[in-house]
């Protein structure tokens, strides 16, 4: 599934999500002088925003990737929580509270920046009095909803909200309807779960997390294979600046890098990435395809100060940012191309002009893409390019594959083009030989033997040319070590090397009307 | 010696009987105690738990506590904004005994966070909005001071430059004040000071009082002496001036003269935050029960030290006033 028809589908999903909900408060200030009573910062407020945080935050994200949620809240909201909620039901999130839960204060983290430069944080938890979870009610809220319902997510900081009674509500849920599950689960909690679709945690939280079930670990590696073999499902372990990490059973650990972007913190791309997992995985795309994804989410996330959420025109437009990358990738190529190889081009026009001029014969070749490249250059050549001019001899030695298969059979595939020069080739003559990688073993035994003959020898390869260079008598060398880039080099050049010689070659009146130009090759 | 104790003691007695108005910008001072988590992990910047939130009124609110303490019967008017933090502000003054008529203005109430862990201090956050306050909240506030007026014996300013006091406020307040024929101290920030026409008393600091001095006298006073700065600014603002020099005392003087200067009276100060208030507090209410300034100068010291002896923001009582007074040879020493 593209990236772009993923995204398309969170509009469809509906993600259920339980676990602990608390306020981040945003502190927004300057500080233009230091406290009289001893020398720290006085931050002047400027501005103050509330937002939702931890489960209530994920059910926001997935809300503004388009995706329909549901929230279980197993509290009554005091004055501050009810605008928080508020809030989350104009952004779309159903939530339900369930009847006599106890009304408490919701814990809090506060965060306070000035000039986008974080301070400090204040966490404020409630006591222990948090209110627990009322299973009955949580079951009627659920089994009402729960048709059309494909993820869960299960959000667990260790504030109360997530019971083992809850965990198991979930778990039968999940095997009743074939739910998936995203737990993003407290490491002392690890031990409740029998297994989800995917459990995630942060670096030190893997660490501790294998730590509490009984593994001396350091690294993220090591608690990674300890928790995917205990926990027997598959482990994301997100590690900030470095990206992420799938754990999966009978697997390699899969690293994906971060994106490299400038990052104004890292508020929030925790709960970006639960919320695309679990959207990702309800649409019914693979954990890698979702875990990358996740990772360019918090990409977004990260660069702006603050929580922050990412949008689903947001993930497009990444991909389609993925789209033009490539294009630019190949622009600077062939700016490179203009800077190292313009009098390269020259030589090679010169070659060639001279080669009709002594009514001579140009060969080109080369192995699948570079074939169809040099059969490319032939057809311009035999047939036309824009000018209407008489027919020039060319032939391909990549394009009959009756002869190709013949040589091969009786006599190896490194000998598939030396026998077709041996054949055809006389002094005199021109051979091109593309070959991005510069070591195709047919296309070095071909070149060599046309240089023995006395023909003169254009090589079009890439990189370091391998030994193309030294069996040609002029080599073009696409500055890249990417295939597909050499090649769509490889193609300009050909054509610019067409057009420069039909001009040279072609008489004035031949011209045809433009309308009629252009080849069909 | 006796019958001068006796007259002072009598003096604090009579507190009661006065009616204080207090006017000037209110705010809550709130410290979080925290306990220290770590490094939070999104960002390399210290994690903090609260385990104490506290909250006190500052400001005007501390001078209006301070009177209070002392048993004046205190009148104060204040802005404050439409939220909880007005409604902490409140119930805190109801609970000190502070008549407070708070005057809502669509800006926040006013509030200083400072948040420590044990006794380290990492910032403070300030809450405020020092626009000038809107017209028809101006008037309000007018308002509600001329019914108030009436009734009391004495104003206090407790300026501090929020947006309360502008030449437009100060103009028409000084109109009310002479309609009543009362006196006004005031403790003010130095770049407000030549929109009043007249004040009895002022209680400046030695670095606001060089800022008044130079505005004043127009040239650089940094070499004049704390006495001579006293003196110079009583006869340069006709008025009444208590120089506050925290830990070296403080200095009385009136249309040029020194009258007394007194040195701190306590060799341990915990905390000096608000002292400055419960100086204001005891002088008004010396001065408003008659009291001469030399003996609002030797009372304010005395309560200063009490005050600054406590860990948290206090204000000294009437009874602990007669109680520390008893332990000194009284008056004090005017020239010590």
């Amino acid at each position: 599934m593209l990236t772009s028809e993923l995204v398309d589908q969170f509009k469809r999903q509906s993600i259920l999500v339980v676990g602990d909900t608390y306020i981040d408060r945003e502190i927004y200030g300057d500080v233009l002088r230091l406290a009289p009573e001893a020398p720290v910062p006085i931050v002047k407020v400027k501005s103050r925003r509330l937002v939702p945080g931890g489960a209530a935050n994920v059910a926001k994200n997935i809300a503004m990737l388009g995706g329909k949620t549901f929230l279980y809240c197993g509290f009554a909201p005091d004055i501050a929580a009810r605008q928080i909620l508020d809030g989350l039901c104009s952004d779309g999130v159903e939530i339900a509270v369930p009847p006599g839960a106890a009304s408490s204060r919701l814990p809090e983290r506060c965060r306070i920046f000035a000039a986008s430069q974080q301070l400090l944080q204040i966490l404020r938890l409630s006591g222990p009095d948090t209110a627990p979870q009322t299973p009955p009610a949580f079951s009627s809220f659920v089994s009402d909803r729960a048709g059309g319902v494909k993820a869960a997510v299960i959000y667990d900081q260790g504030y109360g909200s997530v019971t083992k009674d809850l965990l198991d509500h979930v778990e039968s849920l999940s095997q009743k309807n074939g739910m998936q599950v995203v737990v993003d689960a407290q490491p002392d909690h690890v031990s409740w779960y029998r297994s989800a679709s995917l459990f995630t945690f942060n670096a030190d939280e893997s660490i501790a997390a294998a730590k509490r079930l009984g593994f001396a670990v350091t690294t993220v590696t090591e608690a990674g294979e300890a928790l995917r073999t205990k926990l027997d499902s598959p482990i994301l372990v997100t590690q900030g600046g470095e990206g992420m990490t799938i754990f999966r059973k009978d697997q390699e650990p899969q690293k994906i890098p971060a994106n490299r972007v400038p990052i104004a913190d890292r508020a929030g791309a925790g709960d970006s990435v639960t919320a695309v997992l679990a959207l990702c995985l309800a649409a019914g795309a693979s954990l890698p395809q979702a875990a990358e994804l996740a990772n360019k989410a918090a990409g977004v996330v990260v660069a702006k100060p603050g929580i922050a959420y990412v949008r689903p025109e947001e993930l497009v437009n990444l991909f389609h940012e993925e789209i033009s990358h490539l294009l630019l990738e190949s622009m600077e190529v062939k700016h490179r191309l203009i800077q190292e190889q313009l009098p390269t081009i020259e030589s090679v026009v010169r070659a060639i002009i001279r080669t009709y001029q002594e009514s001579r014969t140009v060969y080109a070749f080369g192995n699948g893409g570079s074939a169809a490249d040099a059969s490319h250059f032939i057809a311009e050549l035999v047939g036309r390019f824009m000018i209407e001019r008489k027919a020039l001899p060319a032939v391909s030695f990549s394009s009959n594959e009756i002869l190709m298969t013949s040589i091969a059979n009786d006599y190896g595939y490194e000998n598939t083009f030396a026998r077709q020069v041996d054949a055809f080739v006389k002094p005199g003559d021109l051979v091109a030989a593309f070959s991005t990688s510069g070591k195709s073993r047919n296309v070095l035994k071909a070149l060599q033997l046309a240089k023995q003959k006395g023909a003169t020898t254009v090589g079009f390869t890439g990189g370091s040319g391998g030994e193309v260079p030294d069996l040609c008598d002029i080599c073009i060398r696409v500055p890249s070590e990417i295939t597909p880039r050499i090649q769509e080099s490889h193609v300009a050049v050909v054509h610019i090397i067409c057009e420069l010689l039909e001009k040279e070659l072609a008489l004035p009146e031949q011209v045809l009307p433009k309308q009629n130009l252009g080849s069909d090759l | 010696m006796m019958d001068s104790k006796k007259e002072t003691f009598d003096r604090i007695r009579r507190f009661p009987s006065a009616h204080l108005l207090v006017l000037g910008d209110v705010f809550l001072d709130t410290y979080l105690d925290c306990r220290a988590l770590g490094v939070a992990n999104e960002a390399p910047v210290p994690l903090l738990e609260v385990s104490r939130e506290t909250s006190f009124p500052g400001g005007a609110a501390n001078v209006a506590v301070s009177l209070a303490r002392l048993g004046v019967q205190t009148h104060l008017i204040g802005i404050v904004g439409k939220d909880s933090d007005a409604h902490i502000l409140g119930q805190l003054l109801r609970d000190a005994g502070v008549s407070f008529y708070p005057i809502e203005a669509s800006r926040p109430t006013i509030r200083k966070t400072r948040v420590l862990s044990q006794n380290h201090y990492y910032l403070r956050l300030d809450e405020e909005d020092e626009s000038p306050l809107a017209s028809d909240q101006l008037e309000q506030f007018l308002g509600t001071a001329s019914k108030v007026l009436p009734h009391a014996n004495l104003v206090v300013i407790s300026d501090y430059n929020k947006g309360l006091f502008t030449p437009r406020s100060i103009g028409a307040m000084e109109n009310l004040f002479a309609e009543f024929k009362l006196k006004v101290l005031a403790d003010l920030k130095p770049q407000n000071i030549s929109a009043w026409r007249h004040l009895d008393l002022i209680t400046p600091n030695l670095t606001e009082a060089r800022v008044i001095h130079s505005q004043a006298a127009g040239s650089d006073t940094s070499q004049v002496s704390e006495t001579r700065l006293a003196e110079d600014l009583s006869t340069l603002l006709t008025c009444d001036v208590i120089l506050k020099l925290g830990s070296e005392g403080m200095i009385a003087a009136s249309q040029g003269r020194c009258l007394a200067r007194f040195p701190a009276l306590c060799d341990v100060i915990r905390n000096s935050s608000g002292a400055g208030d419960s100086v204001l507090a005891t002088i008004a209410a010396v001065l408003a029960c008659a009291g001469s300034l030399p003996e609002a100068a030797g009372l304010a010291s005395v309560a200063a030290s009490i005050a600054v002896s406590h860990e948290e923001t206090y204000a000294a009582s009437s009874d602990e006033l007669i109680q520390a007074v008893e332990g000194f040879n009284w008056p004090l020493n005017h020239m010590a």
